[in-house]
């Protein structure tokens, strides 16, 4: 229903299908003036243009060129109880929500495809609530950055195990729902391992605690309705994660040169089937080693290991990746000196800086721009998925001469296979309001084809967003009737996030392929 | 409106060839490349038609059939329609003819604006806007690098550089405007769901039957100019220089001075 009422920027008021009563922005805005206080609603012009996108289209965003509509505001609830009013009050009147919180995103999760929407900024939510080291366990509001949480943390001795390159900018509320993972995700898993429980509001307003306890066996586990839900289901507001001792002291750094990228996966798989945990575990093609370690990677691909916690386990754990390194030395070109290894990873992350820089950048230097494609599958099949999308895009991308970078690493592994992140660059010679459909989607198309042929995953840990969504049944087979009627339990009217996970063909055609 | 905008290929500097018996350049069968301040010419009629897009944007160029690809190539980047005026009869013409040829065939269209650039890459002479103003009889303004167009049609405000300074110029339409190669305008890329699209039917070829020239009048025949003499310039190489320095903070400094010398970077 919702999708046919809309007409230029006016929405039906009242869920009564017989009277339809159109809605404008300035309702919205008058409706949220009652629930909320002025400082808490947001009708800047700049940052609503901001908030009608995400990452996903930079360029085009910093080219100011952006066709999606702009949200009718920003407003920053203070708790859950506020949350459950502006829910309801949206799904009441059909407005579009889109949850928001570190502002990260890749994938278009925060693009908004309604007329009508408003986005919910969790910047208000921001209290750690408790850091409680007998039970090993913190609980944070959902606007808390993962970098403040870590900080407090390491004063204490502990961490949160959690680091994405996204850790200084990135909040607790878009880790969760985006099922989001770290860098060390090998040791300490993806956030999916780390939360213990956590708070959610429904769009009927309802707003829902699970427990925190070590396990439980009271039925499925319904934390992860929540994680990876996009914020197509609920809005998170708490978040109760593990913590773990730190012992930076302990960390043992190892590199080497292979001489394809098959004997780097193949260390990898022994390094984890043989029970090993290193935190950092990591192959790079040779054209993804030169962009970080064009000093020493001699043209070869790069293989790596951070092995940390307690001494004896960091010991054992070193050992265990040189064994494995010695079982596969026919593939091993030579090893790095592993202070280059250890240098590498004290800089790792990027900052709300770098962002601001590269959009800056756009702004100022017409035309470069790169992404990156994450996927997963087991052992034997991530290499041929690897070499199947990059041979693809050498031979069918019509603008293949345009790319500057084609290449790909892994750097999250499981006991039964690991990730592939691929990374492409390029001289954008286009339009800004055609560089995704003439770069980015018919790589991402590429790579999601050959992933789902070798019954891979479209997507290890950026979330669906919107783009991927044409792909969402095929991913799940089957199993889309299970996520098809939780989104028809929990959001009937269809005003959480319109678009993302769950495809929508109107959204599809005028805000991805721009159907003509 | 109607805006003509001139255009002009020119032969690669990787595949050039010339005639050294008849001192013309050979166009036939080598890639060609649009002259950069043609381009500027033409992205500035884009730019006044994508702000008001009933304004009639027809690009021209006077040439070889081998550039119908590239012409229908600027008319999928916006051009409402392309023209390529060519005729055996017309190889060889120095400017004078060729102003002479461009103007008969411009005179049919009766345009508001005539845009161009200022001089070609391969020539230089500059030559063309002026003569074909004066052919047109209309007043000519060139060198431009930025315009302002809210009093269009009636008139165009534009800057030159003139003696160090930039000059606001006002010119009453109908008239022929140069462009210069450092003018703020972009030609803009072919739109996504406009690559590979057939604009055949929005492009003809003007030959001599339609203009009527007689033979004396065009070609090398016609033309005023000849050129006496022509020689291959060899580009002189880069000069290089390599310094080896042993310490660290000898090296940054020498860097430093480079990179002050070069303008990279300012003196304090």
């Amino acid at each position: 229903m919702a999708s046919n009422c809309f007409n230029g920027g006016s929405a039906v008021v009242n869920v009564a299908k017989e009277e339809m009563i159109m809605m404008t922005r300035e309702d919205v805005i008058d409706g949220l003036k009652k629930m909320l206080t002025e400082s808490q609603i947001n009708l800047d012009p700049e940052e609503l243009y901001d908030a009608s996108a995400d990452r996903y289209k930079k360029f085009a965003m910093a080219k100011k060129v952006l066709d999606t509509p702009e949200p009718a505001a920003i407003v920053y609830p203070n708790n859950a109880e506020e949350v459950s009013l502006i829910l309801k009050f949206c799904n009441e009147n059909h407005i579009n929500v889109i949850a928001r919180s570190g502002k990260t995103a890749t994938e278009g999760g925060l693009e908004n495809w309604k007329d009508l929407a408003i986005v919910v900024d969790s910047s208000n939510m921001n209290k750690i609530l408790k850091i409680d080291t007998y039970n090993m366990q913190a609980t944070v509001q959902a606007g808390v950055p993962l970098q403040e949480l870590d900080d407090e943390l390491r004063k204490l001795g502990y961490t949160t195990g959690h680091s994405p390159q996204s850790k200084p900018v990135a909040k607790y509320g878009g880790l969760v729902s985006t099922r989001s993972i770290g860098q060390f995700s090998t040791l300490y898993g993806g956030i999916e391992d780390m939360v213990i429980g956590l708070e959610c509001v429904f769009p009927d307003g309802h707003i829902s605690r699970i427990k925190n306890v070590s396990r439980r066996a009271g039925g499925p586990d319904i934390r992860h309705i929540v994680i990876g839900n996009e914020g197509t289901l609920c809005y998170i507001t708490e978040v109760t994660v593990k913590i773990f001792k730190y012992y930076p002291d302990n960390n043992r750094f190892y590199g080497y040169l292979v001489k394809d990228i098959e004997t780097g996966i193949k260390v990898l798989r022994e390094v984890v089937v043989n029970g090993y945990r290193p935190s950092v575990a990591r192959t790079y093609s040779e054209e993804d080693a030169r962009q970080h370690f064009e000093h020493f990677y001699k043209g070869y691909p790069v293989l790596l290991f951070m092995a940390e916690g307690p001494k004896g386990i960091a010991k054992a754990t070193g050992e265990g990746i040189e064994e494995a390194v010695e079982k596969f030395k026919d593939g091993i070109v030579e090893q790095v000196d592993s202070k280059l290894i250890q240098e590498w990873f004290e800089h790792l992350n990027w900052s709300q800086k770098d962002i601001d820089d590269e959009r800056q950048g756009m702004i100022d230097h017409y035309r470069h721009s790169g992404y990156t494609t994450e996927i997963s599958a087991d052992w034997e099949n991530i290499t041929k998925i690897y070499h199947s999308v990059i041979d693809r895009i050498r031979t069918e991308y019509p603008r293949v001469e345009d790319l500057t970078m084609l290449g790909g690493h892994s750097s999250h592994s499981y006991i039964n296979g690991t990730n592939m992140y691929f990374v492409y660059s390029y001289n954008i010679n286009c339009e800004p309001e055609d560089e995704l459909m003439i770069y980015h989607h018919p790589i991402q198309q590429i790579i999601v084809e050959e992933t789902l042929r070798f019954g891979g995953s479209m997507c290890h840990h950026h979330g669906i967003g919107k783009y991927r969504s044409q792909w969402t049944k095929e991913e799940h087979g089957s199993a889309y009737y299970m996520l098809e009627k939780l989104k028809e339990a929990f959001d009937p009217e269809g005003i959480m996030n319109y678009g993302s996970i769950f495809p929508k063909e109107d959204g599809i055609k005028a805000y991805i392929i721009k159907e003509q | 409106m109607k805006i003509i905008a001139l255009v002009k290929f020119l032969p690669d500097v990787d595949s050039f060839e010339y005639d050294h018996e008849k001192n013309v350049l050979i166009r036939n069968n080598h890639t060609l490349i649009l002259n950069a301040d043609d381009a500027k010419a033409l992205g500035f009629a884009l730019q006044m038609k994508k702000a008001d897009p009933s304004i009639d944007v027809e690009v021209v160029t006077m040439g070889p059939l081998s550039v119908t690809e590239q012409m229908h190539d600027l008319i999928r980047r916006g051009a409402d329609r392309g023209t390529l005026i060519s005729d055996h009869m017309f190889a060889g013409s120095d400017t004078y003819v060729t102003a002479r040829i461009l103007g008969k065939y411009i005179r049919t269209c009766e345009p508001d604006l005539i845009l161009c650039g200022c001089e070609t890459l391969d020539g230089g002479t500059a030559h063309i806007p002026a003569q074909l103003a004066e052919v047109l009889d209309l007043p000519l303004v060139a060198g431009i690098v930025s315009a302002d167009t809210k009093s269009l049609p009636e008139k165009l405000i534009c800057q030159v550089p003139w003696n160090g300074e930039l000059l606001t110029a006002e010119v009453f339409l109908p008239a022929v405007a140069a462009i210069n190669r450092e003018g703020a305008f972009r030609l803009p890329f072919v739109r996504y769901f406009n690559i590979g699209k057939d604009v055949s039917d929005r492009f003809r070829v003007v030959s001599n039957e339609e203009l009527g020239f007689l033979k004396e009048e065009t070609g090398l025949a016609g033309s005023k100019t000849k050129v006496a003499r022509t020689r291959a310039v060899e580009p002189e190489a880069p000069s290089q220089e390599r310094l080896v320095v042993d310490d660290l903070q000898e090296g940054v400094e020498a860097v430093y001075r480079f990179l002050l010398e070069k303008g990279v970077l300012a003196d304090e």
